[in-house]
């Protein structure tokens, strides 16, 4: 089991009368990748400005490394953040900016020897050799961001905070980062907890995401369980196109789904008689031709289609009329028009339970 | 045919200028090489630098050093004053901003010397301050006094410094604050790293626009000076508009001597507050 280094216990808060953390549990381990997404004002801004100690808790507690920090100033916490745009210093230069935290320690005291090998140590760490004397206002953004970076580490903190990293990067430049940021914390063995509201990103560089939603925790699990498994329907909405069967559990495993002759294996038991909701990302949806006969399958319509190079997507409609995307290799193409079967690709299904008031996929 | 038109262009200004600055100038000049006679006496021909060496030696030198050590006290206290009433109200969120900028500068919308006279009611022996004073003891004379004239002098200049002061706190990103406190530094590492670096430009322009001013203020050291604190521009005033012996070539002569010692203490002042302000010494190099 790892070490805990972060936990937040029933953190609350409230702006005005505005609730906007609304009791959010969770811990971080040591050394790990966390990432904590949501759309805008789901909160996920306030709640790391309250970990690193910009703003109280309305209530709850922040543990640090087990001790409790709820009521450490910002400069007592062992953390350090990179900044959305990164608040550069803007009249002191590269080497000033990295030096700034390291010249404030307190204990032990670095001497101006030792500043100035750290400072090279971190400066070689983000690959910015050479452009120490430049001003921030002389460097690229992923310059910029990168002197952020190696501002922040530059102290040794516990924990890095990083809100929206690659929210002023263009997209080339930010699969870039992502990758040189994760390679970095792997290295450094590091934890790191990013903010972001881009679920490609958190999907490609977190060990765990946690999902924030309207000031509330959705759930909390590695790329893979939130993306193929969510726990919800809120959080299968978080990653867009997912599609979803209405299906009645006919006891353990097996299922029968309205819209699909035969019967379903899902991934999950279920008492028998309980409604559920089939959930189907595009690539875990088929399309065929049409065939005489095939068990699981649902004639459809092509009615769009996107080339997206490793992919092809469509989106067909059913024949209760409402629409889902697939997702196919590009061999096979249809074209809009063509009659179609809808199926499950092979394997058990991840199913949610309905929820009482009966959702759209019910008929 | 362009340069024909900038010219045309650029003529009134300079019309302008040559008219109501640079001849009124060369005449305060000329004038101040001359002795104080008529005209028509065959003397009043003759250059001279009296009046210079009159106005450098005493009792004419302590009242130039009066009025550079008065305006220098009076510009730094004022500083003093103006940063926090600036650093109010640039962080004032914006909704409220209006409210508190007008509550600060509707006083400054009444005349200059009401207002100095306003000083003058609260100040005198039977008025308001004094009277409190007395009864609890203390019997002093508040007007008429060095103390008195600066502090007519900061309250009246408070605005010329706390504006650009204003605009250049209100443009400063908190984000480089939070920055800096996340990094571990505590108020005065924040005022000296981040704050004053950014403020620099308009601390420098504030500074010049009240100590000028200053140098030559008449009002405020007569009406709370009580005619005890002779200053340059009391001298100038009562030397061309005086009663009792007007010498307009001496008061030209002051008033040269003025402009070169305002522009003496700007170069001065500029250098060493330029230096003490400078990134290198106010940012993070301090040795340990």
């Amino acid at each position: 089991m790892l070490e805990t280094i972060l936990d937040v216990r029933g953190v609350r808060k409230r702006f005005g009368g505005q609730e906007v953390l609304k009791g959010i549990d969770l811990s971080v381990r040591q050394g790990e990748f966390f990432s904590l997404l949501g759309a805008s004002g789901c909160g996920k801004t306030t709640l790391l400005r309250i970990i690193a100690g910009f703003e109280q808790a309305s209530s709850g507690a922040i543990v640090l490394a087990g001790k409790d920090a709820t009521n450490t100033p910002v400069q007592g916490r062992n953390l350090n953040l990179v900044f959305q745009n990164y608040a550069l210093f803007p009249h002191m230069s590269v080497q000033e900016n990295i030096a700034f935290g390291l010249r404030l320690l307190r204990s032990p005291k670095m001497s101006q020897s030792e500043i100035a090998a750290r400072v090279n140590e971190m400066l070689a760490l983000v690959r910015l050799e050479g452009l120490e004397k430049r001003l921030p206002m002389q460097l690229s953004g992923g310059q910029q961001q990168r002197v952020a970076l190696a501002r922040a580490l530059a102290p040794h903190p516990a924990l890095l905070l990083l809100d929206e990293p690659m929210g002023a990067l263009d997209a080339g430049l930010r699969q870039e980062m992502q990758r040189e940021l994760r390679a970095l914390q792997r290295r450094l063995g590091l934890t790191f907890i990013h903010v972001t509201h881009d679920q490609d990103e958190a999907l490609a560089m977190s060990d765990r995401i946690a999902i924030l939603h309207a000031g509330e925790l959705l759930q909390v699990g590695t790329p893979e369980e939130v993306y193929a498994t969510p726990a919800s329907r809120a959080v299968a909405d978080f990653f867009p196109e997912a599609s979803f069967f209405a299906a009645t559990c006919s006891g353990g495993k097996m299922a029968s789904c309205a819209e699909i002759a035969g019967v379903l294996e899902l991934a999950e038991s279920f008492p028998a008689g309980t409604r559920v909701d089939i959930h189907a990302r595009p690539e875990r949806l088929t399309l065929a031709g049409v065939r005489p006969e095939s068990p699981t399958a649902m004639p459809a319509r092509v009615r769009e289609l996107s080339y997206l190079g490793r992919e092809v997507r469509y989106i067909v409609e059913l024949a209760s009329g409402r629409t889902v995307v697939v997702s196919q290799g590009a061999r096979t193409r249809f074209e809009p028009g063509d009659a179609v079967e809808v199926g499950f690709a092979t394997g058990p299904l991840h199913a949610l339970a309905a929820p009482l008031n009966r959702a759209s996929a019910h008929p | 045919m362009k340069t024909l038109r900038n010219f045309i262009a650029g003529l009134p200004a300079a019309l302008w200028i040559a008219l109501f600055l640079c001849a009124p100038l060369a005449l305060i000049a000329l004038t101040s090489f001359f002795p104080n006679v008529s005209s028509q006496a065959p003397e009043a021909l003759t250059p001279t630098l009296h009046h210079y060496r009159r106005a450098l030696a005493a009792p004419f030198d302590a009242v130039l050093w009066q009025s550079l050590t008065l305006s220098a006290i009076a510009t730094t206290l004022c500083l003093f004053v103006a940063f926090p009433v600036a650093w109010f109200l640039a962080r004032r969120p914006s909704s409220s901003r209006g409210f508190w900028m007008a509550l600060f500068l509707t006083p400054f919308l009444l005349n200059f010397l009401v207002r100095v006279y306003a000083w003058f009611v609260l100040l005198r022996p039977e008025g308001l301050i004094a009277s409190l004073l007395s009864h609890i003891g203390i019997n002093t004379s508040l007007t008429s006094s060095r103390g008195a004239v600066v502090l007519g002098l900061v309250y009246c200049y408070l605005p010329f410094l706390v504006l650009p002061l204003f605009a250049v706190l209100e443009k400063l990103d908190t984000r480089l604050l939070e920055a800096a406190r996340d990094l571990g530094a505590g108020p005065i590492d924040r005022l000296r790293h981040v704050v004053l670096p950014h403020a620099r430009p308009g601390i420098i322009a504030g500074l010049v626009l009240v100590f000028v001013p200053m140098m030559g203020e008449y009002c405020v050291p007569r009406m709370l000076g009580g005619g005890m604190i002779s200053t340059l521009g009391t001298q100038i005033e009562s030397q061309f508009l005086g009663s009792v012996k007007p010498n307009w070539p001496f008061g030209s002569a002051l008033s040269m001597l003025l402009m070169v010692f305002v522009g003496a203490a700007l170069i001065v002042g500029m250098r060493f507050g330029a230096r003490l302000l400078e990134p290198e010494n106010v940012g993070a190099q301090v040795k340990p």
